[in-house]
C-alpha cells in the first residue's frame, strides 16, 4: 500500500517535471528564444573543410556559408572587433558582413564556434535585448593545430517579424591596455 | 540501494557540486601566455574565497571572468589600484621603481607608457614575456572581474 502511494507520488513529480520542461521548450521566453538563436548561430557559423580544401558531405560554399550567418544580423548590423593589443575594426550592414565571412571561410580548414555563459537582458517589452556572452573560437589555418581563443561579447538584438536579429556585436575588452 | 546509503552519496555529490562551482573552481590551462609557471594543458583549482576576507596582491595568479566561468584568464597581478605603472625594455616597473619578477625567465624589449591605474584597476600580465607585446593579453582590469586566485 505504501509503496504503491510512494509510486504514484514520484510519478505525479515526474508528469509535472516533464509537463514544465515541455511548455518551456514549446513556449519559450524571450531569453530563451534568444539563447536558442545565438546556439543556432554558433552552429551555422562551425564548419570543418577536409583535406585539400574539398567539401565534406552535407557541407556547403563558402558563399552560401556567408549567406546562412548573415541572416542571423539585421541589414544595418554594425560589429565591432577588437583585437588583445586594442587595434578596433568594424563592419557595417550586411554586405560588408558577407564578404568578410566569405573571406574568412575560404582561407580557414575549420572553424568551430561555442557560445558560453550568455547573459540575456530583455527591454521594450520582448522587442529588443542584450546579451553578454563569451565566444569561445577554435580553428584550424593551412593544416597548422588548432588555435583557441575566447572573446566576450556584447550583443544587441532586435525583433522582427516573430524572429530575433543581431543589430549590433561587439568585443568586450575584460583587461584593456 | 539501502536509504541510508542513498543520502551518504546524495551529501557527497551535493558537496562535491558546492565545493568545485563555489570554492575551489577546477581550471584547464590552454595557451602559453602563463609559461614556464603554468603550461598548455596543465590543471589547477582557483581558489574562489580568498579574496573575500582581503585584497588581492602583487605576484599573486589570478583568474580573470568573462562572462561567466566558463573561460577565465590566469594572470598575474603586477600592479595594485592607484599605482602608476610603466614597461621599459620589458622591466616593469611601478611608480618609476623597477620590481623584481623572479617568475619571469626569459623578456623581450616590451615598451609600456606610464599608465595609472584607478581605485578599482589592478594589472595583470603573463609570466611568458617572450612573446611580442601584440601577442600577448595584459593590461588592467576590474577588480570585480577577479574571480580567485590559483590554488597553486
Amino acid at each position: 500500500m505504501v509503496n504503491r502511494k510512494i509510486t504514484q507520488i514520484v510519478l505525479l513529480i515526474a508528469i509535472i517535471v516533464g509537463a514544465f520542461f515541455l511548455y518551456r521548450y514549446l513556449f519559450p521566453s524571450a531569453e530563451r528564444q534568444i539563447i536558442r538563436r545565438l546556439n543556432n548561430l554558433a552552429t551555422d557559423a562551425s564548419f570543418a573543410v577536409g583535406s585539400e580544401g574539398q567539401l565534406k558531405p552535407g557541407q556547403i560554399t563558402s558563399g552560401l556559408f556567408a549567406k546562412r550567418v548573415t541572416d542571423y544580423f539585421t541589414r544595418d548590423a554594425t560589429l565591432v572587433l577588437e583585437d588583445i593589443d586594442g587595434y578596433s575594426r568594424s563592419l557595417t550592414g550586411s554586405e560588408e558582413i558577407r564578404q568578410s565571412l566569405f573571406a574568412a571561410r575560404s582561407q580557414l580548414d575549420s572553424l568551430i564556434v561555442a557560445i558560453l555563459d550568455p547573459q540575456v537582458r530583455v527591454e521594450s517589452p520582448g522587442r529588443s535585448g542584450q546579451v553578454s556572452a563569451t565566444a569561445r573560437v577554435s580553428w584550424e589555418e593551412a593544416g597548422q593545430k588548432l588555435i583557441l581563443s575566447a572573446r566576450e561579447l556584447s550583443i544587441g538584438l532586435v525583433k522582427l517579424d516573430r524572429q530575433w536579429f543581431i543589430s549590433r556585436l561587439e568585443t568586450v575588452s575584460v583587461i584593456k591596455r | 540501494m539501502k536509504p541510508k546509503k542513498m543520502i551518504r552519496l546524495l551529501v557527497i555529490a551535493v558537496g562535491a557540486v558546492v565545493i568545485f562551482k563555489f570554492v575551489f573552481v577546477p581550471v584547464r590551462i590552454n595557451g602559453l601566455s602563463m609559461e614556464p609557471t603554468y603550461h598548455h594543458g596543465g590543471f589547477t583549482f582557483i581558489n574562489r574565497l580568498t579574496y573575500l576576507t582581503r585584497q588581492p596582491r602583487r605576484g599573486e595568479i589570478v583568474a580573470i571572468r568573462t562572462s561567466g566561468l566558463s573561460v577565465m584568464f590566469l594572470k598575474r597581478i603586477v600592479a595594485l589600484p592607484n599605482e602608476t605603472l610603466a614597461i621599459d625594455n620589458g622591466v616593469v616597473k611601478i611608480n618609476g621603481v623597477p620590481i623584481n619578477e623572479s617568475y619571469v625567465k626569459t623578456r623581450a624589449a616590451w615598451q609600456i607608457a606610464p599608465v595609472k591605474l584607478s581605485e578599482n584597476e589592478y594589472y595583470v600580465i603573463g609570466d611568458n614575456r617572450d612573446v611580442e607585446e601584440s601577442r600577448h593579453l595584459f593590461g588592467r582590469v576590474a577588480a570585480e572581474r577577479i574571480v580567485g586566485r590559483a590554488l597553486w
